[in-house]
């Protein structure tokens, strides 16, 4: 069993910043060094978009959010000085300094993972899926589907939950969505079978910093060891 | 899996993010083979494809990376003594040694700089990049330390033994 976790993302909403195009760029400019690319599209609009490239992860800041993008082992993102503390949280504690910041929004904690189990066909893992989660009234509506996925949803306080699971049935599951690994064990892997699931997370706080991020990640850690017990 | 969900705050890649990764992994070669040809016994050109493989060795994988806030406080002939802000949220600083020619490249080094400490590990091996971070390092932090040091052995701790004469 091998899990992958080829998509984990992090955004952090706020009220738009109306004169984002003329003040970001000093903000950003001190982290370009750390950078190995930046990008920046639709310049000199509202809708502007700066994206600061990484090894493994990129930081995106819009005029009404900034977006912390990961793939890989995210266990290491909880440590102290992880990326996501620096720069990502210090991106956005330079922003809400910014005299024109209004408030924080929401947050959203949106994490896709893989459980590879070798050896087993496509026609398999779904097979087993139904098996475990399907029963007579699902197969009276169609009782053979090659494809399958259940959707849980849950508010807890100021945290709404969506968790989106089923087989893992090959590389389509990830273009469906967008996702385009760069890793190459991940990309390895994605030719391969087993189970999928996605744990979106969307918390209305007015607070975000790193101590929020980890009981996030813990959130969502939690649900995965509840979906794959043996992990 | 089925997709059922279709949601526009979900993760997703735009073409421009696509063309922008594979830019930045054309230009470093990343996940590109090193093709050898029957040209490669030519000197010029052996050099250069020796030369290409350096962007592959920069751009290695690592399991895992910390950027590390910290402040130059001692400088011997041989090492750097660094503080570095190892908890944000506890505010626990530690002291680290690291040789000096890491940080050859900082200016006035004497005058103890703020500096970004990005260290990269995996399995059997680490890198360790000095950055500047003049315009980075959260400096209020430091200074809040300097005031709480500057307090040591002033005896705050030590209750009255007898009532304040007003």
């Amino acid at each position: 069993m091998n899990l992958f976790v080829p998509a984990h993302q992090f955004e952090i909403r706020f009220t738009n910043l109306i004169n984002f195009p003329f003040i970001i760029r000093e903000v950003l400019s001190p982290f370009v060094p750390l950078a190995k690319a930046i990008q920046i599209e639709r310049e000199n609009t509202l809708q502007a978009r700066f994206t600061l490239t990484f090894d493994t992860y990129s930081v995106l800041v819009f005029w009404d959010r900034v977006v912390f993008r990961f793939e890989g082992d995210t266990s290491t993102l909880l440590e102290n000085n992880s990326i996501v503390e620096e720069p990502f949280f210090n991106i956005f504690s330079k922003i809400k300094e910014l005299k024109d910041f209004g408030t924080i929004t929401n947050m959203l904690h949106y994490t896709v993972c893989m459980n590879i189990i070798e050896g087993k066909t496509k026609e398999v893992v779904v097979n087993d899926f139904s098996k475990m989660y399907l029963n007579e009234s699902t197969k009276k509506i169609m009782s053979n589907p090659n494809d399958l996925g259940i959707i849980l949803e849950d508010k807890i306080g100021s945290i709404g939950i969506n968790i989106n699971f089923g087989p893992y049935t090959g590389i389509d599951d990830l273009k469906n969505r967008n996702i385009t690994p760069v890793t190459d064990h991940i990309i390895e892997n994605s030719a391969k079978f087993g189970e999928f699931a996605e744990i979106k997370l969307v918390e209305t706080s007015k607070i975000a910093n790193f101590k929020k991020y980890k009981e996030l990640s813990t959130l969502s850690n939690d649900y995965l060891k509840k979906l794959w017990p043996q992990l | 899996m089925a997709t059922t969900i279709t949601d526009t705050e979900m993760f997703r890649f735009s073409k421009i993010e696509k063309l922008q990764y594979e830019e930045v992994n054309k230009k470093s070669d990343r996940h590109d083979t090193v093709y050898i040809s029957d040209d490669i016994l030519k000197p010029d050109i052996f050099l250069n494809q020796l030369l290409n493989t350096r962007s592959f060795l920069s751009n290695e994988p690592w399991d895992k990376v910390q950027n590390i806030h910290s402040r130059v406080l001692k400088i011997s002939k041989d090492m750097v003594t660094c503080e570095c802000l190892i908890d944000k949220e506890k505010n626990i600083f530690e002291n680290r040694n690291f040789p000096k020619y890491l940080f050859n490249h900082i200016e006035k080094l004497n005058n103890n700089p703020y500096i970004i400490l990005t260290i990269k590990s995996k399995t059997g091996s680490t890198r360790i990049d000095i950055l500047d971070g003049e315009k980075l390092v959260d400096k209020k932090r430091f200074e809040l330390k300097d005031s709480w040091d500057d307090l040591e052995g002033s005896d705050f701790g030590v209750p009255l033994n007898s009532p304040i004469r007003l």
